[in-house]
């Protein structure tokens, strides 16, 4: 999904040659408070924007992800201290020698992460700027624009409601629905043939909503959903699959963040994996998470 | 099991083995599992006093599954020592939430293994 730097490239190139025309049509020094940008400005802002969001996310999903194993190795280091301690006289000073390195090196990586939190301290609130009511079969018909970019050219997504009311409003951060909706149907378009469909069901009953993605892929295989969603987490019979390992981790995270529930399962009877977020129906108490 | 044994939820596996480790050498009886539908399984069988609960399980966030379970957590009065990152947020989160006065304290990953322990030593005692 990242595609920053040719946006900012073409982005310059729309300011510079705006920013030529005004002065050919005027003679008069720039006012930059006047200048009205063109709707494909605009578009490109827009987008550059969903990036840099996308990014800053991901890097905090990261920090947080960081922290479970530098638990543990820290745990585990003064573990090892522990033991070298109570029998000192019959060890080699070599392992003392090592565990304390591995003590100041554990100590660097907490200091280091510790500063990385300080970047994504005022991120995501309560008070997420994204957090918006919406109907939300228009912003799944206009998502499914955005989502079709994801996938194969040679792949179709279909976009499927099941609705109690079509002109249902729900509130959340709808940022945030979109990298989990982004990230699941990328997924999707990854682990399943060319020309394979996609489909995207929005269901509602009385007490939930439902958005399932279904693919006719390869499948969970051996892997269990609670892994997948692990980070750095690979599945099982899919190595030859490019990916950075961050991708259901950081769905999950989004999901948690907007209080939904993320599964994944096989399909029945047929090929392939159905991902399902559980939306709230009522759209009350949706706090973020860390 | 009785309900003196800590409950450790944390679906990181590594993770729930060096704590078992930890606890184990400091003598504190110990019960890890990896998400909330095993956790429920233990809660049918003894309420611990004490429950370490991670924020990011898989499925349902520590304090979603801390609030299905607050009935029986509350009549034992239980101790609840969540682990998270940001102390600010998760007091954000766990405003009007059933389980809000049995949570004693928040403990931060990477944790010193002598706090852990003395922070379970202290509110054992304590429930």
């Amino acid at each position: 999904m990242n595609e920053l730097h040719p946006l900012l490239a073409t982005l310059v190139e729309e300011f510079l040659n705006e920013r030529h025309t005004v002065r050919d049509a005027t003679s008069v020094p720039l006012d930059v408070t006047k200048i009205e940008l063109s709707q494909n400005t605009k578009h490109l802002l827009l987008q550059v924007n969903a990036h840099l969001t996308y990014d800053h996310f991901v890097s905090s999903v990261l920090e947080h992800e960081l922290r479970t194993p530098l638990a543990g190795i820290v745990s585990t280091v003064q573990l090892l201290q522990t033991q070298l301690e109570a029998h000192e006289d019959e060890l080699p000073d070599t392992l003392q020698n090592w565990c304390d390195r591995l003590e100041k090196l554990s100590a660097r990586m907490e200091f280091l992460l510790e500063n990385m939190k300080q970047l994504h301290k005022n991120d995501y609130s309560s008070q997420s700027v994204g957090r918006q009511t919406r109907k939300l079969t228009n912003w799944f018909i206009n998502e499914r624009k955005i989502l079709a970019e994801l996938i194969k050219s040679s792949q179709i997504l279909d976009l499927e409601f099941q609705m109690l009311d079509e002109s249902f409003e729900y509130t959340t951060d709808y940022h945030l629905l979109s990298i989990i909706l982004g990230t699941l149907v990328e997924n999707a378009s990854k682990y399943s043939p060319d020309n394979a469909r996609i489909d995207i069901f929005l269901e509602q009953s009385q007490e939930i909503l439902r958005v399932k993605v279904i693919d006719n892929g390869v499948g969970l295989g051996g892997n269990s959903s609670k892994n997948l969603i692990k980070a750095f987490q690979p599945g099982q019979e899919v190595e030859h699959i490019e990916g950075s390992g961050l991708g259901l981790s950081i769905a999950h995270a989004a999901a948690q963040r907007i209080q939904a529930q993320l599964l994944l399962y096989d399909n029945e009877n047929v090929a392939g994996t159905t991902a399902e977020l559980i939306l709230s129906n009522n759209g009350i108490c949706q706090k973020t998470l860390f | 099991m009785s309900k003196d044994t800590v409950l450790v939820v944390e679906d990181d596996q590594l993770l729930r083995e060096v704590i078992e480790d930890l606890l184990n050498i400091h003598q504190i009886k110990v019960k890890t599992v990896g998400d909330s539908s095993e956790a429920n399984d233990w809660l049918e069988e003894y309420i611990p006093d004490l429950i370490i609960c991670d924020l990011f399980l898989p499925t349902v966030s520590g304090i979603q599954w801390l609030n299905s379970v607050s009935e029986d957590l509350v009549v034992n009065n239980s101790s609840i020592i969540l682990l998270s990152a940001d102390h600010v947020r998760t007091q954000e989160m766990l405003v009007g939430s059933p389980i809000q006065s049995l949570v004693k304290h928040q403990l931060e990953k990477p944790f010193k293994n002598d706090e852990l322990v003395q922070l379970i030593r202290f509110f054992r005692s304590n429930s």
